[in-house]
């Protein structure tokens, strides 16, 4: 077709989902979707198959497409203009309960075109914990309301018995009724440019560009795919709760324009809810493909066709129906991100032309901290921390990790301020900074996670409490890439202090400005739900990227920078990087700096340093 | 003609071989983890203060045997079995 109409529609389609991205953040409420956003919005061809692929969380691109072909088989024969599907079951195709899918069907001339979908988490789901996090839930009956298919609009016709239905289930209605009709303006707003753009080039001219499209994306992959190595490269990620060990395990097999990601040898599924469906799995591994391997191509349907997963049933990365999985987008499904971020790394510096895209992995373990009480205002708050959307970045090949630079599954995301937290929760910020040396050493630093301490504030009872889930912090899981450190394991850290009395209670902690200034007894929280009550502080610190090549090729001038910056200690500069410095620590003894490197480079190999 | 594998490592007359020193590694079919010396120990303050780790946690640094460059890093439990990154042909 004409190159330049080609060209055109290609573009308005990205804006469409653009534009319905702003219209979800401008409905919703929820600092989760406006703040951190943890969204997503696609279009779909008319079979269900992914047409263009937006931005917010990447690993639902797939199973959206999964919902919308799932919504097209229940209501073969009865899909009307106008109507609007919600799908949150994870057996069926989305990732866990809270981010509930709405799909909505596109018509031109009364024939089906296209599907717009999107999600977000919405404010609560009512599962055994609030927020949709559900630690304490053994099973997916458990893990709140739960369908895989439903009609809420019918014919533009909101059926407010289904929504009334929902909204009888959850925790906080008016919130999450708020998020369910931004999904609909959304869709809305996706379905009505889309009349713009047929309408202006026709049904015809449009659908054979997006037809194209898709033929483009899946040669351009297949291209790029041939000029890589052949090779398969493994990954192994480790998630742990309470005293038990799970592993993902990843072969990608690289064979001619051809991948295949193989995870033969991970766990069994877990009887925690850290588990994931396949569909989950699947857009697990894509979410860091598309922007590592696909990041100038449009991301669609051609872009899975040379893909296959293999995911043995019952495992943790396709867990076999009840199991739960509430937790498995910070659980198995953030695994599955890691470990293919890991294993597409290597394949990509094994390449010569391709090497300076490849990257450490980056932000690798999400801390799912959901606040929940009555907050200053008099109403029930429940909120996850958006810092854990801020992120690390990996180091690459040529360059440092971006410090709290987010991460590679969602291009998008980033934290809420301090005030805007304060302002709907009765807590308050003692400190959040960059944590020092939590980004993984090397050649090329990983970039730097943060801290942060919170107490109760203005709490009309006395304080609220937090849910605490994920993979635990026993592990790194921020790999590095050619010989760099991973990244820094998280840190969540309870500190009592309503047993200290008198002149040693928490006075000092309300300007305390590290976790060791706190007053009290420290405790690591991993798994439930705890109190953050009277004169309770909530420490918590997240990892950085993962490093680039050997810390002892590193410029010693960056590692002052970084001493000086607050973001590597003096310590570990010396230890890790083998940097010595002048006795005011203000510049870098060459001298002392090459005669430490030897030593270390002489430990390695366990003789005397040369002289 | 040789094969890039990393910025460290490369594969030369079927063979991985350090890119710094040209030290062998061992066959290229084979994992060249296993011509590397591996330093195992616990994570716990290897990388500065927040490596806090359990003593299960372990950190592998795979190290060359001619020059000392550090090649690879891995983390794992003790026994876990080295990850294999083999190149095919190309």
């Amino acid at each position: 077709m004409d190159p330049i109409t080609f060209s055109i529609i290609r573009h308005r389609l990205f804006r469409i989902i653009d534009e319905a991205v702003i219209t979800l953040k401008h409905v919703s409420g929820s600092a989760i979707t406006n703040e951190g956003h943890d969204l997503m919005v696609s279009l779909y061809r008319a079979d269900g198959s992914l047409l263009m692929g937006g931005v917010g969380f990447l690993h639902h691109l797939t199973s959206a497409a999964e919902a919308c072909q799932s919504i097209i088989r229940r209501f073969k024969g009865d899909i009307n203009e106008g109507d609007v599907y919600l799908l949150n079951d994870p057996y069926t195709a989305a990732l866990h309960t809270s981010d509930i899918y709405l799909v909505a069907p596109i018509h031109h001339q009364g024939d089906l075109v296209a599907w717009s979908a999107c999600f977000v988490h919405v404010y609560d789901i009512g599962a055994t914990n609030p927020g949709g996090f559900s630690p304490d839930s053994p099973d997916i009956f458990t893990e709140g309301f739960s369908s895989p298919g439903i009609r809420l609009v019918e014919k533009g016709e909101l059926r407010h018995d289904m929504l009334d239905t929902l909204l009888n289930m959850v925790r906080s209605p008016e919130m999450v009724a708020l998020d369910i009709r931004s999904m609909i303006a959304c869709n809305n707003v996706a379905k009505d440019r889309m009349h713009r753009l047929i309408d202006k080039y026709g049904h015809e001219t449009v659908d054979e560009a997006c037809s194209t499209l898709i033929d483009q994306s899946e040669s351009l992959l297949r291209d790029r795919l041939r000029e890589l190595p052949n090779g398969s490269w493994q990954s192994r990620q480790y998630l742990n709760v309470k005293d038990d060990v799970f592993r993902v395990v990843l072969t990608m097999t690289k064979q001619d324009d051809e991948l295949v990601f193989d995870f033969t040898g991970s766990s069994e599924q877990a009887q925690y809810a850290i588990n994931c469906t396949k569909w989950a799995s699947l857009g697990g591994l894509f979410a860091p493909l598309f922007p590592l391997l696909c990041y100038d191509i449009t991301w669609n349907e051609g872009v899975i066709k040379p893909i296959t997963m293999i995911a043995p049933e019952g495992s943790i990365v396709n867990c076999i129906r009840p199991a739960p999985v509430s937790v498995a987008t910070v659980g198995a499904i953030q695994s599955v991100n890691n470990a293919a971020c890991a294993t597409i790394g290597k394949m990509l510096e094994a390449s010569k032309t391709y090497a300076k895209e490849a990257t450490a992995v980056w932000h690798a373990n999400h801390f799912a901290v959901f606040k929940f009480g009555r907050n200053q205002h008099g109403g029930e708050a429940i909120g996850i921390f958006t810092e854990t959307f801020a992120g690390a970045g990996g180091a690459r090949t040529f360059a440092d990790g971006v410090d709290v630079g987010g991460e590679v599954p969602n291009p998008i995301s980033r934290m809420a301020n301090v005030e805007s937290v304060e302002a709907g929760f009765p807590i308050r910020y003692l400190f959040r900074r960059r944590m020092i040396d939590s980004g993984g050493a090397g050649k090329y630093r990983g970039g730097a996670g943060m801290e942060f301490g919170v107490v109760p504030h203005d709490s009309p009872d006395g304080g609220i409490h937090y849910v605490v889930s994920g993979k635990g912090d026993d592990f790194p899981m921020s790999d590095g890439l050619g010989g760099g450190y991973p990244g820094a394991p998280n840190g969540y850290v309870w500190v009592h202090n309503n047993e200290v009395d008198g002149d040693e209670s928490n006075v000092d902690s309300k300007f305390a400005q590290t976790l060791d200034e706190l007053p009290g007894e420290q405790e690591a929280v991993t798994w439930g739900v705890f109190p953050l009550m009277g004169e309770d502080a909530l420490y918590i610190r997240w990892n950085g990227g993962g490093g680039y090549g050997d810390p002892l090729e590193r410029d010693p001038q960056a590692v002052l920078d970084d001493c000086l910056a607050g973001v590597v200690s003096f310590d570990s500069a010396r230890r890790i990087y083998g940097v010595a410095f002048t006795d005011e620590n203000n510049a870098v003894d060459a001298r002392d700096t090459e005669a430490l490197r030897n030593e270390l480079y002489a430990a390695r190999l366990n003789r005397e340093a040369a002289e | 003609m040789t094969q890039r594998v990393s910025e460290y490592l490369e594969i030369d007359d079927g063979h991985t071989k350090c890119r710094k020193c040209g030290h062998d590694l061992g066959a290229s079919k084979d994992n060249w983890k296993n011509g590397a010396i591996c330093r195992e120990g616990p994570m716990d303050g290897a990388g500065g203060a927040p490596y806090r780790s359990a003593d299960f946690v372990l950190l592998r640094l795979f190290i060359c045997p001619g020059c000392g460059l550090q090649l690879g890093t891995e983390t794992a439990v003790k026994d876990d079995p080295y990850l294999e990154d083999i190149m095919g042909e190309s």
